[in-house]
Parts: C-alpha cells; structure tokens; sequence
C-alpha cells in the first residue's frame, strides 16, 4: 500500500513539474492516436454508411471480413507492418519503419475495421422509413449522404470514440514498428511497459494518470459534444 | 393540356399474386384524386411506385410528358412531388429542422425558408414545439408534422398515403382545409371514398 501512495505522490510531482519527457510523450501519444483515429474515421465512416445502404454480391463476406478484423490483435498488424517495412521489405526503400509515421498507420488499420463495423451497425439501426424520407425529399447522392451522416450521428461519436480509445490502449503494435525509442517513437503505453518492467513505478503511475486523464477528456469533450446534438 | 402524370399498364406483383394489375389513369394539374381500395390492394404500393421508391413490375409513369423511371434524375422528379405516408418517419431533430429539411434541400434562402416554416407551423398548430425533438411527438403530431414538411414544399404533386389515419377530428379537419386549400395536384388513398372528403374524382382499386 505504502509503494502505490508513493508511486502516486512521485507520480504527481512528475506531473506538477511538467516533466519534459513526459509531455513530449504525452504529445506524441496524442498525435499518433489522433491522427490515425482521424484517418480512419474519415474513411471508414463513408465506407460503413454506403456498406449499409449498397446491397452487392458478397456483401456478406465483406461484412464477415470486418467483423472479424474488429478483434484484430495489433501485433499482427505490428508484426505486418514491420515485415513490409523493414530493410528487406517490400516498402523497406520508405526508411518509414521506427518514425511516428508508420505508428499512425498502424494506429489506422486497427482503428479502421472498429469504425467501420460501429457505423455499419449504426447503419442497420437507420429506420428503412426514415431513409425514404431522405430519398423522397429528392436528395441528391451527396445530400442523402450528408443527412444519413446526422441521422446517425451519435452512432458515428461512438464508432470513433472506441476506434480512438482503441488507438490510445494499443502497445503491441506501436512498440513493434515504432521501437519505444526516448524522445522519437515513445507514448504512453509503451513507456508504461518499459517503466515498469524496469521497476520504475513512480514514472509508470504518471504516465498512466495521464493516459486516463486523456481518455477521460477527450471523452468528456465528446459527450459535451453529443449533448450539443441532441437538438 | 398535358396531363401532369400518366400512368400506362402499370403492374405490381408479390409473389407472383398480382396487387394490382394493367392499370391506367391520368392526374391533371390541379385535380384532387383520392384512390380507394380496401386494405391491401395496393394503395400504398401505388403511391410509392410514383414517389420511385418502388419499380413496378411492368408499366410506365409519365411525368409532365416525361418517362418518370430513369434512373439518373429520379431526384429531379422527386423535387416536384411530396410524400407523406400513413406512418410518417421524422429526422432525430427539432420539429422545425424536420419542417425545413425539404426546402433546404432545395436550396431555398435561409430567410425563405425561417418565414415558410413559421406559417405553416402556425397554422398546423406545432409552432409551439418548434424546438422539441420530433422523435418525442406523439402519432397525431408526427402525422401532422409531415403534412406540414410536405405543403410547404408546394409541390407540383403531393401524394398522401391515408394521411389522417392517426388524427383527432380535429385535426383531420385542419388537415383536410389545408389539403383543400392548397394549388398542388393531390393524389390522396383511403380506405374508403366516403372518408376522403377532399377530393375532386374517385379512383376504386380493386385487388388483382
């Protein structure tokens, strides 16, 4: 008990003082999370909604495909990615494996299957009515588009905020490709591995206060945002 | 004068049963047509097969002289219509976004479309709701929101699918001066001619 309330206190001085590695990790968890929740989402939010609304032979096994890529282990993708970019990989010439580029894209391919399989179920809740009441008003493709995008907005919130809370808790494929390397490619989560496998607590608590705190704000700030489009 | 929408052989089959079958008639500009059928002879079918959101199984729709099928300007055609069916579905929005979303899709003026929707909330008695989710109306309100998203359209062609099924005599009242007093052709169904006081001709449908 004693070792966890000074893991906390040493954790809160860490944090109090602004700790620069700290914040360049934290801002690095940030940009990588970010930007491949992001990128996903502006894909696979399009994608899932014209999934739902198209009915096309083999529909079903893209469905599957999905579905089962929703429950993807990231190492597998870090273990991909790494194979493709490494010196004797296909995309070796990039020189992209070890940077925060390669992270996002991993970030990206593990978001992308989440946000797409919560849209298409968001899809499959749109009411059939509801749907001919946007084609009857004599949308256009784009305007039929845009309002499917608000009729199921709060079903686009949630796919993003669990391909976002995805991103953020993911370790196995960002330590593969990025490499935990001080002050280029480590965030949070893998910090929080090196940490404690080093017996380094105090440093592992902040660093975790700071992963919740993130998830929490950021989730906070979407369910401000959720409230606002109630109306 | 052209007919504003011919209809040519129309056929519609479920299971191989015919709904309806060769059926023929012609809508005028301004003409009020109600088409009375008992339940499940076609009514509501017939109404969506003009609207587009259904294919006939044989049979033509013309529409002001035009082939009404084609595929590419189905919304075209769609923007001289309006629909409102027996089980209206509203946006997940405020009575006034579900009143306005027909004229914004259209591309009407934000001030047009502001002094539109007050009249005919007004006038249908939700300008009281106007802020209020359109999801928490009841079934009578609903029915009378979607009246209202359909005239103030002022469509060349309104179609209502027994459109006072869920109201108060009260409100079927309000609602049939407003279908009267409208320029708009009307095609209207009912389970029975008598009920459909608003029309100029009577079409029976009778199923097969």
């Amino acid at each position: 008990m004693t070792g966890l309330t000074d893991s906390l206190i040493g954790a809160g001085k860490l944090i109090l003082t602004f700790d620069s590695e700290l914040v360049s990790i934290t801002v690095l968890t940030l940009y990588v999370s970010l930007f491949g929740a992001i990128a996903a989402g502006l894909i696979a939010a399009p994608f899932g909604i014209l999934l739902g609304l198209k009915n096309f032979r083999g529909k079903g096994i893209v469905v599957n495909i999905i579905n089962t890529f929703m429950g993807l282990p990231p190492v597998i993708v870090g273990l991909l990615l790494y194979v493709l970019f490494s010196r004797q990989g296909a995309l070796g010439n990039t020189g992209l494996l070890f940077t925060p580029q390669i992270m996002v894209l991993a970030q990206f391919i593990i978001a992308f299957p989440i946000i797409t399989g919560v849209t298409l179920s968001a899809m499959q809740g749109l009411e059939k009515d509801v749907h001919e009441l946007i084609v009857s008003l004599g949308s256009t493709k784009t305007q039929r588009m845009s309002l499917i995008f608000f009729e199921i907005r709060y079903g686009l919130i949630t796919a993003f905020m669990a391909g976002l809370g995805r991103a953020f808790s993911e370790v196995g494929a960002v330590i593969i490709v990025g490499g935990n390397i001080r002050n280029h490619t480590r965030v949070l989560t893998t910090s929080i591995v090196l940490e404690t496998s080093r017996g380094e607590f105090e440093q592992a608590m902040a660093l975790g206060i700071i992963l919740l705190a993130l998830v929490f704000v950021i989730n906070y700030g979407i369910t401000i945002l959720q409230g606002e489009s109630q109306r | 004068m052209k007919p504003l929408l011919t209809v040519k052989n129309l056929s519609k089959t479920f299971d191989g049963k015919y709904l309806f079958k060769n059926l023929n008639f012609t809508v005028s500009r301004g003409e009020r047509l109600a088409v009375s059928a008992p339940n499940g002879a076609g009514k509501t079918t017939l109404i969506r097969i003009i609207n587009l959101l259904e294919t006939p199984t044989s049979g033509e729709l013309y529409f002001n002289g035009k082939p009404a099928g084609d595929a590419r300007n189905q919304w075209m055609v769609r923007r001289n219509m309006a629909v409102v069916f027996q089980r209206p579905a509203v946006l997940n929005t405020t009575v006034y976004n579900n009143i306005s979303i027909g004229l914004k899709i259209r591309g009407e003026k934000k001030d047009v479309i502001d002094k539109k929707v007050k009249n005919i909330s007004k006038s249908f008695g939700l300008n009281q709701m106007e802020d209020k989710n359109a999801q928490a109306l009841s079934g009578g309100e609903k029915q009378l929101l979607a009246l209202a998203r359909a005239i103030v359209l002022a469509p060349d062609l309104l179609l209502l699918d027994e459109p006072t099924s869920n109201l108060d005599p009260e409100n079927t009242a309000l609602a049939e001066k407003a279908i009267k007093n409208i320029a708009s052709t009307v095609i209207i169904t009912s389970p029975s001619a008598a009920a459909c006081k608003v029309a100029t001709r009577t079409f029976y449908l009778s199923g097969g």
